[in-house]
């Protein structure tokens, strides 16, 4: 066997198999917290109505106080008052109204204004926009010349370097190939190494996916296996119930039987419950006792048995005469 | 059980005064004694339990009855009755078994034997102890009472020979009881 | 530089991995054979066919064979033999029978046989029991007597059986000892001791009197039978040999001589006697006519048992007030303790055949009744629902108890199956019976 050397090429396979490994067996003992939630947003309602004062007057008025029926003279004295009030309150109304009118005629006269003199400030800035971008293009230009004959004088240098380089580059290249000669073959063997690291990589991905597979495979039917079992536990169980409460039932036991005796039964059965053979395999020491177990395991037409592959437990089995007080 | 007897020492010496110029006169006596029973066992009170002052009275009494000829009498009854599972001998016998114990007394020569029956509930051979220990509670008072034990036999038949072969409490009641059957 | 041989440990890891799965599936619990537990029957009867026995010496029989065994299992109370008219066919040799039939009807055995001619007067049974549901032969016995040993046979064909199916020697062959009496119109008595087969047949008479006859009890070679007799006017004992009837006058004391129980090693008799005051136990050795004095007690001492290994005397002594049932060790200190404490009367005990249990009298709200005692435990069970009983024995293999009691106004005899309680009457007769006692096993 020879020595084993960990080639850093290897270094990545290994660890992508370790962390695949490990990646797999933590998917294996964990799930993924798949809890997300989603906290509603919601966007904040507000209605809002406008109220003039016109009808802020109305909700006042309408909460005026109601007329006291028992002084008829009050209301009479009240009512002459009340239209004295009217009188007034007409009067001012309309002083008020007369005032209202006047104060939108100013109104509308200081907003005409206030136009006019919006729409003045807006030519005048608009002029003063044309002349910056003016100046502005003027500026662009001179500097679009001074770049132009800039690069004219670059590319003259430019020019001359390249002959200087170019004779260069000739001595150069013809090193250049050699080397690259060179370089090549190494290359060569350098990409078929690669390849075939490459290659044992994938072939190591591979084999790590197929174990990963099998140990998988194995796992979940070990747990089928296991939910089987305990399936086949239970059914099994119940029909050792069933076969003993048939046996229990036709085994009459002899008197006197010392305690401690007990006998052994080989049972084998067909498929169908029925009986192929039974036999003593230990006997109690007293004879009646044996027999009378014997008697009550072929008295029994059919067996209680379960189909299918759970059968086979059942195809050859002992019956243990072990009677308690 | 051999029973000391001063008592009876003392009434014959008694009677002796009596002696000159009278028939023969049954001598009694006075005292009542226990057979070998303690008195804590409620089975073992056999005798009447009377004080002797009691019994010299009736002594008495039974000297006149026995010139008036009542002791003949008295003799026909022989068969003296017992409760359940008891061997007292109940009041009503003692007359007659006093009569009889003089008259056996009288005739030295005459001999009895007492059988004693049980009914016929529980076991027979226990039934037959019973109806000895209860001819043998009969014994003890005529020997008491004068007769000597040596012309006294007991022989207990237990269940045997029912007086009345009935199963109900007064055929039983029946057949618990001692016979006496002069030979 | 990797060389070649580096590839090959990478080859070794699906070898590892095939290896751990393999030792995942060894962790597996490996397959063993089921056992089932079966940890209680029933104590029902065992369901048997007893067919007649084919007839092939060309005569009526006296006897039907198949019947008397027949009886004879089904009052032990463990068997419940086929109604004969259930029977589909009425084989006599294995090649008749068809254990189907027998198998439907839901018998457990079958019992078949024959009667052929063996001479002049003399005849041949053979009897063949098979397991219906195996198919096995379980017994095949050729037994041979006379026309009148009939019954004989029978029984023994019932003991064969019996014991092969319940492992328990059976009693179907001994005999009973019990008193008869007979009022005559006259008001004369007439007392006979008789001897019988165990089921009350073939009564023989041992002993007539005109004088009470008391307590028979059995040698324990079933050869004689101790008793007491009245017949000279007061009791004595006697012991008889029964086949030539020759008689010994044991005892003739004065007062009480009864209850006489013969030892277990045949050399004594235990019995009660007053002569010295009051009723007493004492033990006589039969040969020397020697007393020995068990008990000094002013109280009753009366009815005498031995425990079957004959180093324990149980007795009753109304000592305590009224009659309960004592033991004294011979053995060792003598010292009397009692043993019956439920109840004001217990008397006549009798020990079971394994020592274990007392037979007695108890009487319970009035009434006399059979009951017996584990002396381990104390514990007290009432057998019988009969109400005069009396003089309790218990057959020689402890599954039957006989004893005397009241039906329509006479005595006569009971049995009792211990086992399963199963209870009948001996076949009554004209007079009364009274006081049974069980032989011994006849050798």
């Amino acid at each position: 066997m020879s020595k084993f050397k960990l080639d850093p090429s290897y270094r990545k396979p290994i660890v992508y198999a370790v962390l695949v490994h490990l990646g797999f067996i933590g998917l294996l003992t964990f799930s993924w917290p798949f809890t997300s939630e989603r906290p509603a947003a919601m966007p904040r309602h507000v209605n809002a109505v406008m109220v003039t004062e016109d009808m802020l007057k109305e909700m006042m008025a309408q909460q005026e106080p109601r007329p006291d029926p028992a002084e008829l003279q009050r209301q009479r004295d009240e009512e002459r008052r009340r239209q004295e009030q009217a009188r007034k309150e007409e009067q001012a109304r309309k002083e008020e109204q007369a005032r209202k009118e006047e104060q939108r005629r100013q109104e509308q006269e200081r907003l005409r204004i206030a136009e006019q003199k919006k729409r003045e400030e807006q030519k005048r800035r608009e002029e003063e926009k044309k002349k910056e971008q003016a100046r502005k293009l003027a500026e662009q230009k001179k500097l679009e010349e001074q770049k132009r004959q800039e690069e004219q004088r670059k590319r003259e240098e430019q020019r001359k370097q390249e002959e200087r380089r170019k004779q260069e580059e000739q001595r150069k290249l013809e090193e250049a190939r050699k080397k690259e000669q060179e370089r090549k073959a190494r290359e060569e063997r350098e990409r078929k190494l690669a390849e075939e690291a490459r290659l044992a990589e994938e072939r190591l991905a591979q084999e790590a996916a197929e174990a990963e597979r099998r140990l998988r495979e194995a796992y979940e039917q070990e747990q089928a296996a296991r939910r089987n079992q305990q399936l086949e536990a239970s059914e099994q169980a119940r029909y050792v119930g069933l076969i003993q409460s048939a046996i229990e039932r036709r085994w009459i036991e002899p008197p006197n039987v010392a305690p401690g005796t007990q006998a052994t039964l080989r049972i084998r059965l067909l498929p169908t419950g029925e009986l192929v053979s039974v036999e003593l395999v230990r006997s109690s020491g007293n004879a009646a006792f044996d027999r009378s177990a014997l008697s009550a395991a072929s008295a029994v037409n059919r067996y209680p048995v379960p189909q299918g592959s759970l059968f086979e437990r059942f195809r050859v089995f002992e019956l243990h005469f072990n009677p308690k007080g | 059980m051999k029973l000391i007897d001063l008592r009876k020492v003392f009434a014959l010496s008694f009677a002796l005064a009596f002696v000159a110029g009278c028939s023969t006169a049954p001598t009694d006596t006075t005292g009542v004694e226990n057979g070998g029973y303690d008195a804590e066992t409620s089975v073992g009170a056999e005798t009447s339990g009377l004080s002797a002052e009691e019994l010299e009275r009736r002594r008495l009494e039974q000297e006149q009855r026995a010139r008036e000829g009542e002791d003949a009498a008295l003799r026909e009854v022989r068969v003296f009755y017992f409760d359940f599972d008891s061997n007292i001998v109940k009041p009503e016998a003692h007359l007659p078994l006093q009569a009889h114990a003089a008259y056996l007394q009288a005739n030295p020569n005459v001999r009895v034997v007492l059988n004693g029956y049980g009914d016929e509930r529980g076991t027979k051979e226990y039934n037959l102890a019973l109806g000895e220990r209860r001819a043998k509670a009969v014994e003890r008072f005529l020997v008491v009472s004068g007769a000597s034990a040596s012309q006294i036999e007991v022989v207990s038949y237990g269940e045997e020979f029912p007086a009345d072969p009935g199963h109900n409490e007064e055929a039983w009641a029946k057949n618990r009881r001692v016979e006496l059957v002069y030979q | 530089m990797i060389d070649c041989k580096g590839f090959r440990m990478v080859h070794i890891k699906p070898i590892w991995l095939l290896m751990v799965f393999l030792g995942v599936l060894a962790t597996m619990p490996a397959r063993a054979e089921l056992v089932i537990e079966i940890t209680q029957g029933s104590r029902e009867a065992i369901p048997v066919a007893i067919v007649p026995f084919a007839n092939r010496t060309g005569n009526a029989l006296p006897e039907d064979i198949a019947k008397i065994v027949s009886d004879d299992l089904q009052r032990t109370g463990q068997f419940n033999p086929l109604d004969q008219r259930r029977m589909l066919s009425l084989p006599s040799s294995s090649t008749e029978v068809f254990f189907r039939d027998w198998r439907m009807l839901g018998q457990r055995y079958l019992l078949i046989g024959s009667i052929d001619p063996a001479g002049p007067g003399r005849y041949q049974v053979r009897a063949e029991l098979y397991d219906v549901n195996t198919s096995e032969r379980i017994l095949g016995e050729v037994v041979a007597g006379s026309e009148k040993s009939l019954r004989d046979l029978a029984h023994l064909i019932s003991d064969l059986v019996y014991e092969a199916l319940t492992g328990v020697k059976g009693v179907f062959s001994t005999k009973i000892a019990y008193v008869t009496l007979h009022r005559g119109a006259n008001g004369a008595s007439r007392y006979q001791l008789e001897v019988a087969d165990a089921d009350g047949r073939n009564a023989n008479v041992i002993l007539t009197s005109d004088q009470p006859i008391m307590s028979p009890s059995w040698s324990p070679d079933a050869r004689q039978l101790a008793y007491v007799s009245f017949e000279g006017k007061r009791p004595a004992i006697y012991i008889q040999e029964i086949a030539s009837g020759r008689r010994t006058k044991l005892t003739n004391f004065r007062g009480l001589n009864s209850a006489p129980t013969w030892s277990p090693d045949g050399r004594s008799l235990a019995m009660a006697l007053s002569k010295d005051g009051n009723a007493e136990i004492y033990i006589m050795d039969i040969q020397t006519k020697k007393l020995e004095r068990i008990t000094n007690h002013w109280a009753i001492d009366t009815e005498p048992a031995w425990s079957p290994d004959g180093r324990t005397l149980v007795f009753t002594s109304d000592r305590g007030g009224g009659p309960q049932i004592y033991k004294v060790d011979l053995a060792g200190s003598r010292k009397e303790t009692r043993l019956t404490f439920e109840g004001n009367y217990n008397s006549r005990p009798r020990f079971s055949p394994d020592g274990k249990k007392l037979y007695f009298v108890h009487q319970r709200a009035g009434a006399f009744r059979m009951a017996s005692m584990d002396l381990q435990s104390g514990e007290l069970s009432i057998l019988s629902d009969t109400s005069l009983d009396e003089s309790p024995s218990v057959a020689p293999n402890g599954s039957m108890l006989i004893y005397g009691t009241s039906k329509g106004g006479q005595g006569v005899l009971a049995v009792i199956a211990v086992e399963t309680g199963a209870k009948f009457l001996l076949p009554s007769r004209q007079g009364e019976v009274r006081e049974p006692a069980w032989s011994p096993f006849l050798k």
